[in-house]
């Protein structure tokens, strides 16, 4: 085998793999459906038709742990779509573990490992249970029973439209004559019309084949032409018994055909370094563009200059090609959804409750990066809801609700940004226990004079905890605080909303993408920065009394009633500034963990959309989010509220 | 010189694996990810000894690519096998109206697979 076909098999098994993963999710998906709806013959054909891509596929390949497992597991299904077996909660838990052992077996097959033979053989073992006690009815890849050669008399009168069909008779007696030994070919011409009368796209000769072979070998030639084709194939002692017309082959279920959920759209597969390469490139080509238009505007007067004019194309066209590029990276959310599908049953199942997951909005698009942050902030939200929001059943149905809770998550667009909900009907969030256990653990000071929206907000705090039992996933206090700095990280926001026994809904708000953000430019000294928007509030002049110094807190501005700490942006950095009288520069008040900061810079210089740079091994350092390159040409650091106030006052 | 085999299906997998066993046998593949490519790559000049089609794809699907291919005079008497999944009954007989020469049921395996083209390909 030469290299080149060395390397296409890898990329065919790169691509068996990645379908391997749509096929599992999707099997997925359908018996969680299953478990609601067990009857539905569409489901489970598509469960069938997965596993019998897959069974298939890996046969091909020569992964044949895999092809003999999914080969079981498809009788199993066999029997369900016959009706032999009904989609019980026991089979669906059996079918459901059949899916982790396939991800398993792929999984090893994908890096090479051995795979645990234990697991497999156990679960197969449950499914060959299933099987046991019915009567095989299975036709098993047809084996022909008899194998005997004879002489056989095949007597061939084509369908006269055979040639438009782009068959061909004497591709036929090819290939005849290579499944047997031919004795004897007699051509019959009887059927020929007159020269005036011949259509030379028609058939009209027939054959009269005498050979020796296997009679269901030889039928199979016939397999595509018997339906209009005269074709007898007898013993050559000359019964012709054998009259054949076609039976339909393989007869399990041609009814059910289902429509095919085709995909709208043809797809190709993109290594994701290629995207990102684009990306970077189009970052550059905004930065240019904005630096022409600068250059441009030093020279231009007249506004109807044609300069102006294409000057105003190039800013539209670069902006569609960002909005093109970044749509690229843009991936609907219910991939990630219907993952939770199967975490909340089971972990709803080890904490008897009865939880229902309705999910919604799964076409809303979010940046691929985006999508894949989002896994754990949401994983620990449903987790929480199911741990303490929703209640026992006993619970519930004393509270006049339904035995079974619901968790229903969705995604919307609203203003630019993604929406994402994940509401539950349980008990909701207990205020009072919630400002008790802060003040316990020295959160809040005295009763605080809080108001609801606050106490709420304190559940995000670090170390903050109201579960009384800590159950393995959550109540362990390392949740809330996480999750909101992880949706904060990605230039999102967390809210909580609750109503005592009726219901607690997270919304999370994030942007569409982490490529481009919107940017309040600021000038210190000689230095740009960028502030990202979504944590300003508002920026201020301060009057001179409205700034003072306390003790143990260091300069402060009285801001709308309170005192907020003030952020010497120029001191942090160590440069220049060129004011360093607050009343005389400028104050922008962000907002960072819920609380209000000062941070103080010179001048303004307005807002726009930056692109964000990576700063190649300059990652990490406080304070400091990334770098853009402004339209001046100018290199700017973009900020990091959280950075640069926990730098501001680490000591 | 070796035949020309054009397949057409929308799962790369597919057309991969079609691809590797037919190369393997010497014969000159090209693949299409559906019916208008097909036809594209037909109207182009391409004058394969045989399609192989699938007949669930976005854009065209496999019928379509099917009578459009026997509209285009070089193409009538093409050979044409169809996938079909499972045993699709109906859309066989729809496949061989619309002009397909043979057909292959899903999945198959590299073996079947030669055995069907050398049943057709001239």
């Amino acid at each position: 085998m030469s290299d080149s076909t060395v390397i296409d098999l890898d990329r065919i098994k790169e691509t068996f793999f990645v379908e391997c993963d749509e096929h599992i999710s999707e099997m997925e998906s359908s018996i969680l459906e299953l478990e609601k709806t067990p009857d539905d013959t569409e489901l489970l054909n598509s469960i069938f038709r997965a596993v019998h891509s897959m069974k298939g596929n890996s046969g091909c390949l020569g992964f044949m742990e895999i092809n003999s497992f999914t080969h079981t597991l498809e009788t199993v299904l066999d029997r369900m779509r016959n009706r032999e077996l009904r989609a019980t909660g026991d089979i669906i838990s059996i079918l459901l573990e059949s899916v982790d052992c396939i991800k398993g077996l792929v999984d090893s097959a994908r890096h090479g490992r051995e795979s645990n033979g234990a697991d497999r053989e156990g679960i197969t073992g449950r499914l060959k249970a299933l099987l046991e006690g019915d009567v095989q009815k299975r036709v098993e890849d047809s084996v022909p029973v008899d194998g005997g050669e004879e002489r056989l008399r095949v007597v061939f009168v084509p369908g006269r439209d055979l040639l438009k069909r782009g068959m061909d008779p004497l591709v036929i007696l090819r290939e005849l004559s290579t499944r047997g030994r031919i004795v004897s070919i007699r051509a019959d011409t009887e059927g020929l019309p007159g020269i005036e009368e011949l259509d030379p796209e028609c058939c009209y000769i027939s054959w009269e084949i005498v050979l020796s072979g296997r009679r269901d070998v030889v039928d199979e030639v016939f397999e595509f032409v018997r339906d209009e084709s005269e074709i007898s194939i007898s013993g050559e002692d000359g019964v012709r018994g054998d009259e054949r017309k076609p039976v339909p082959d393989d007869g399990a279920v041609s009814q059910t055909q289902k429509k095919v959920q085709v995909r709208d759209a043809s797809t190709i597969r993109v290594d994701t370094r290629k995207l990102d390469r684009l990306v970077n490139l189009v970052g550059e080509l905004l930065i240019t563009q904005a630096m022409v238009s600068q250059l441009a505007s030093e020279f231009i007067t007249d506004g109807t200059s044609p300069l102006q004019r294409v000057i105003a194309q190039l800013e539209r066209n670069t902006r569609e090609v960002q909005e093109g590029v970044m749509s690229i990276r843009m991936l609907p959310v219910g991939d990630v959804f219907t993952r939770f599908r199967r975490m909340v049953r089971d972990l709803a199942t080890k904490r008897d409750k009865k939880v229902r997951l309705c999910i919604s909005g799964e076409d809303t698009e979010l940046d691929k990066t985006v999508i894949e942050k989002l896994v754990d902030p949401l994983t620990h939200l449903l987790r929480n809801s199911i741990d303490h929001g929703i209640e026992p059943p006993s619970e519930r149905v004393g509270k006049g609700k339904q035995e079974e809770g619901t968790i229903h998550l969705n995604a919307f667009h609203e203003g630019g940004k993604v929406v994402i909900t994940v509401e539950d009907d349980g008990r909701g969030i207990d205020k009072d226990r919630v400002l008790e256990k802060a003040i316990q653990r020295g959160l809040v000071e005295g009763d605080g004079g809080l108001s609801e929206k606050e106490i709420l907000g304190l559940i995000f705090l670090p170390g903050f905890s109201t579960s009384e039992k800590v159950t393995d996933v959550s109540g362990r206090g390392v949740g809330m605080d996480v999750v909101k700095r992880n949706i904060e990280a990605l230039g999102g926001s967390v809210d909580v909303e609750t109503r005592r026994d009726e219901f607690t809904r997270f919304v999370l708000r994030l942007p569409l993408t982490l490529a481009v953000i919107d940017g309040l430019i600021v000038a210190v000294g000689e230095e740009r920065f960028v502030i990202p928007i979504t944590t300003v509030l508002e920026s201020r002049r301060p009057l001179p009394e409205e700034v003072k110094t306390v003790e143990g807190k260091g300069e402060v501005m009285n801001f709308r009633g309170n005192y907020v700490p003030i952020v010497r942006l120029h001191s942090l950095m160590g440069i220049r500034a060129r004011e360093e009288r607050p009343w005389q520069a400028l104050v922008v008040v962000v907002v960072v963990d819920g609380r209000e900061y000062g941070i103080l810079v010179d001048d303004i210089l307005g807002e726009q959309q930056v692109v964000i740079k990576g700063m190649g091994g300059l990652h990490g350092i406080s304070g400091i989010a990334g770098a853009t390159i402004l339209g001046d040409g100018r290199v700017a650091l973009i900020l990091d509220g959280g950075g640069i106030v926990r730098r501001a006052f680490s000591n | 010189m070796s035949k020309t085999i054009l397949i057409v299906d929308d799962a790369p997998t597919m057309r991969q694996m079609v691809n590797f066993t037919l190369s393997a046998q010497d014969y000159k593949v090209v693949e299409a990810a559906d019916g208008e490519e097909a036809i594209e790559k037909l109207k182009g000049g391409l004058r394969p000894n045989l399609v192989i089609t699938d007949l669930n794809m976005p854009r065209m699907d496999g019928i379509t690519l099917i009578r459009a291919i026997r509209e285009l005079p070089a193409c009538r008497f093409t050979p044409i096998i169809m996938l079909t999944t499972e045993s699709m009954e109906a859309k066989k007989q729809e496949g061989k109206q619309a002009g397909a020469t043979g057909w292959i049921v899903k999945p198959f395996t590299p073996e079947q697979l030669l055995k069907v083209v050398g049943m057709v390909i001239r």
